[in-house]
């Protein structure tokens, strides 16, 4: 039973405070439709003069590293060169003038749009860095023109950890086409000239920025209380585990905060009993984000009062599933003290013979004790193998069975029962009379031991 | 003085009904032998036993007959005793006595001269009071639950007090009293004869030499044991299936009457029982689940085979390599359902019925075999990934839980709790991560995260710090 919260949030935007560096890959489109004009200016030129306020903007921010890849500006569109793309300049701490000055200077947009084989060349761009946060910035007129997938190449990649999923800006291109580019990341089509300067800027101001969060497991007055239980952290596009972190108190006794890496969309798994699962968090950049689950849980120990010896020879477990719900959420030792979601729920002892206690009710106010009758101790034996089953006598005086004895060897079993009356019966292998069965009726008593022999 | 018969009879319960009269059934030892066997002949002497029947009354043919047949039978057989109880002989006709029933001759070995000498003292001249008087009789049969009672009923009329047989024989059978008694009809029209449906077995008879064919028989029934047998049948129709425990239930009271393991005799045939035919059957096959066959009754004197259909096979899981001491948890449920059909346990061959079943081992994490088939007499094998044992050590008292990983899915199999220092379980093979975060913590990112195997038979451990 996993409980699905449509929060439908978006995390976003953080940076570790643990100077870990945020290299920005941008991928230029220098393809010859780029020369094209947009409203007063051509696309290339649009293009160019953001990418140069972006650089002039962010060269003096700590901990983050620029690179450009162009593709089609080496051979003309009528070649149809698909392996056309560069790494123009790699990443640096201070690399800002010599991107410009290439920009500028070296590229001339003249061939086609091989954006698959692009985003594959992209793995040697980033330095061996485990800490990085990479990130690629796409920047295009055009879809695919060549054979490739440019999607799939997509998830490779960010299943490989080359890097986060990507951002594509479109620069006004037929819808028609764009749709074919939402799929590699998180794309946007820029319809008017003037906005695209402003639209990559707060792009990349995002993914630099600090954004933080925390999550609110919530008890049943809403009140933040809940804690200690382990969430795990999905890259919601890869599915990849992304983290795994025990719900913490901060020294004021409130969920501590939480850096979470900025690209992603999230879901998040909830380790209770049942398990609870938030899928699609979104989180708004450059703020602390509360992320609130409701998780009110309370405590169940179900209990029998044996001699620890006995105890730990019987190991009694018990099943537990939701209240008229078939489904097991949880099988767990007695004596234990669990947590589960508040809520009503079905036990199912696995003593002999078993136990059912029906809608228990956990409530977050206190522990639910339960407690079974202590067992009796049945050592059954029997010289010569045979056949023959053990069986309970329920309150009407019928007889269900509980246990078979092995055929084949000689019966010497010790099993702990509940406290009740019980019946054997037990005939000797060869026999050829059914009424030399033998039928025993006893009462089994709370930590009592009874010796049968069946002779 | 007429009475309501019925209403006498519903109070004589109350009286009864904690007496424990011998003619209920007692759940005892099953017996391959009954003891001593009682037969009660219930004797009609109402004034209609005067008339004649071929030139002779009929109380004369029926008194000749019946003495003639218990000399015969007390000759040959020790275990045998006689007691006779009369009706409409004390009271005549015009009294309208409906009470005038009377044991006039009590049990005893060697009675016969008893019965004679009585039945010549008796002049029939009464009413004729049946239903009382059957109901009365069960208290004339000893305290024995190891006896084998019959009752035979001689008349030559029907009930003609307001007694009704057909609702006494149902409340005697709920409560496990009824004798199913035989029926002799003296000369009785077809429609007399329907009124006896209800309470016995009826004998017919026409005439003198009917009367004695009836008289034979009944008593050939009464004396003759009725024998059982009962076929398992496996698929393929085959009755040799054996070795399973079964309970005969009384299909009224649901009280348990016998228990017994189903046994092959020498000829690896199943072995006769020897089953009270009194009464109605609900046989329990506790075979898992169990096979239940409702409504069996059993023809007195005769030999019963009752067949059920019960087709099994074995299921075992076992290790891959058995180590001789690793134990888990066997749940099996039927296919699809949700609760617990049994639990056993690793290594153990259990039987089942023939079907689906879904499989649950109680390992770390658990184990699930679905859609499990068992077969006729085929021992289905489950093969399981022998336990490694996993040992974690942490540097101070904390939360720590252990996750199965498959496909990027998280999925919690184990939480430590009370965890110091270190804990060891034994985990299936396979691909985890184990979490762990120390009490006190303030910061979520002081989680630390390991992936580990498990092999077979290996250990693994994994040390925080």
């Amino acid at each position: 039973m996993i409980l699905f919260i449509g929060l439908n949030l978006w995390l976003q935007s953080q940076s570790s405070p643990n100077a870990q560096t945020t290299r920005i890959l941008f991928v230029l489109d220098a393809s010859s439709s780029m020369l094209d004009r947009w409203e007063k200016h051509n696309k290339w030129e649009v293009a160019k003069g953001a990418l140069i306020n972006v650089l002039d903007t962010f060269r003096h921010e700590y901990g983050v590293e620029f690179a450009l890849r162009v593709y089609g500006d080496q051979h003309v569109a009528k070649l149809r060169n698909c392996e056309d793309t560069r790494l123009v300049e790699g990443f640096s701490k201070t690399n800002e003038e010599r991107i410009k000055s290439k920009i500028n200077n070296n590229i001339y947009p003249k061939g086609i749009t091989p954006i698959a084989y692009t985003l594959e060349k992209c793995v040697n761009d980033f330095p061996n860095d485990p800490n990085a946060r990479n990130i690629v910035i796409l920047l295009t007129d055009g879809n695919e023109v060549c054979q490739g997938d440019p999607c799939a190449i997509s998830m490779r990649m960010q299943q490989k950890n080359v890097f986060l999923r990507p951002f594509i800006i479109a620069m006004n291109i037929p819808e028609d086409f764009f749709y074919t580019l939402e799929c590699i990341g998180v794309a946007s089509n820029v319809k008017k000239e003037k906005d695209f300067t402003k639209h990559l800027t707060t792009l990349v101001r995002k993914t630099v920025s600090e954004t933080t969060a925390q999550i609110d497991l919530l008890d049943v007055e809403g009140q933040p209380s809940e804690t200690g239980v382990n969430l795990t952290y999905f890259n919601r596009v890869t599915s990849k585990v992304v983290e795994n972190y025990y719900h913490t108190m901060n020294a004021y006794g409130l969920p501590d905060t939480i850096y979470l890496e900025a690209m992603n969309d999230y879901d998040i798994k909830v380790h209770t009993y049942p398990p609870l699962k938030v899928n699609a968090v979104e989180i708004l950049a450059e703020k602390h984000n509360k992320i609130p689950v409701k998780a009110a849980q309370g405590e169940l120990i179900v209990k029998t009062d044996m001699d620890p010896s006995d105890f730990a020879k019987a190991k009694f477990k018990y099943i537990l599933r939701g209240y008229e719900e078939g489904e097991i959420i949880h099988i767990q030792d007695l004596n234990v003290k669990t947590k589960y979601l508040v809520g009503a729920y079905d036990l199912e002892i696995l003593t002999l013979p078993r136990v059912y206690l029906d809608r228990v009710d956990i409530s977050q106010v206190k522990t639910t004790r339960l407690e079974i009758p202590a067992p009796g101790l049945a050592k059954i034996s029997a010289g010569s193998p045979g056949v023959g089953a053990l069986f309970v006598i329920n309150e009407k005086g019928q007889l269900e069975k509980i246990y078979d004895f092995e055929t084949g060897k000689p019966i010497r079993e010790n099993l702990y029962l509940q406290p009740g009356s019980y019946m054997l019966m037990y005939r000797k292998q060869g026999e050829t009379r059914a009424t030399n069965t033998i039928e025993k009726t006893f009462t089994i008593e709370s930590n009592k031991t009874l010796n049968i022999n069946l002779y | 003085m007429k009475r309501n018969l019925i209403q006498t009879v519903l109070f004589l319960f109350c009286f009864f009904a904690g007496l424990n009269t011998s003619a209920q059934i007692q759940r005892g030892k099953y017996e391959n032998q009954y003891g001593v066997q009682r037969i009660l002949l219930i004797v009609d002497a109402s004034g209609s036993m005067k008339t004649n029947w071929s030139g002779r009354t009929k109380w004369d043919i029926a008194k000749e007959l019946i003495t003639q047949t218990i000399d015969s039978i007390e000759k040959v057989n020790k275990q045998v005793e006689f007691a006779i109880r009369l009706f409409g002989h004390q009271s005549p006709r015009v009294e309208e006595n409906c009470q005038d029933s009377k044991l006039e001759v009590p049990f005893r070995k060697y009675n016969n001269l008893n019965i004679i000498n009585k039945l010549n003292e008796v002049i029939p001249q009464g009413h004729t009071p049946i239903a009382y008087s059957i109901f009365e009789c069960l208290n004339d049969f000893p305290r024995d639950p190891n006896a084998k009672n019959s009752i035979i009923l001689v008349t030559d009329g029907v009930e003609n007090c307001e007694g009704d047989v057909c609702a006494l024989s149902l409340q005697l059978e709920k409560r496990r009293i009824t004798m199913k008694p035989f029926i002799i009809g003296m000369g009785l029209t077809e429609e007399e004869k329907g009124a006896f449906d209800c309470i016995g077995t009826y004998y017919d008879a026409a005439d003198q030499q009917g009367f004695k064919n009836s008289m034979n028989a009944v008593m050939s029934q009464a004396m003759h044991n009725t024998t059982t047998t009962v076929n398992l049948i496996q698929k393929g129709g085959k009755p040799i299936e054996t070795d399973v425990e079964m309970s005969f239930y009384d299909h009224h009271s649901g009280a348990l009457v016998y228990n017994m393991m189903h046994t092959m005799n020498e000829d690896q045939r199943p072995d006769t029982l020897l089953l009270s035919p009194i009464g109605t059957y609900d046989l329990k096959i506790h075979t898992i689940p169990a096979v239940v066959k409702k409504g069996i009754e059993l023809t007195p004197g005769r030999h019963n085979t009752i067949g059920v259909n019960v087709h099994v096979g074995g299921l075992q899981v076992n290790w891959n390599r058995p180590d001789g001491k690793s134990k888990a948890n066997v749940l099996v449920r039927a296919c699809q359902e949700d609760s617990t059909l049994h639990l056993t346990e690793v290594s153990r061959l259990q039987k089942f019925l023939t079907g689906y079943y879904d499989i649950e081992v109680l390992t770390i994490p658990t184990k699930n075999f679905d859609s499990v088939e068992i077969k006729q007499s085929e021992l289905t094998q489950l093969k399981l990934p022998n336990v490694g044992m996993f040992r974690i050590n942490v540097p101070d008292k904390g939360y720590a839980s252990v996750y199965k990983v498959k496909k990027g899915e998280y999925t919690k199999v184990y939480e430590f709790y009370n965890l110091i220092d270190y804990a060891v379980i034994p985990m299936l093979p396979g691909n985890y991560a184990v979490v762990y975060q120390a009490k006190g913590n303030y910061e979520s990112e002081e989680t630390q995260h390991r992936r580990f195997r498990i092999s077979p038979f290996k250990p693994t451990s994994v040390t925080f710090n």
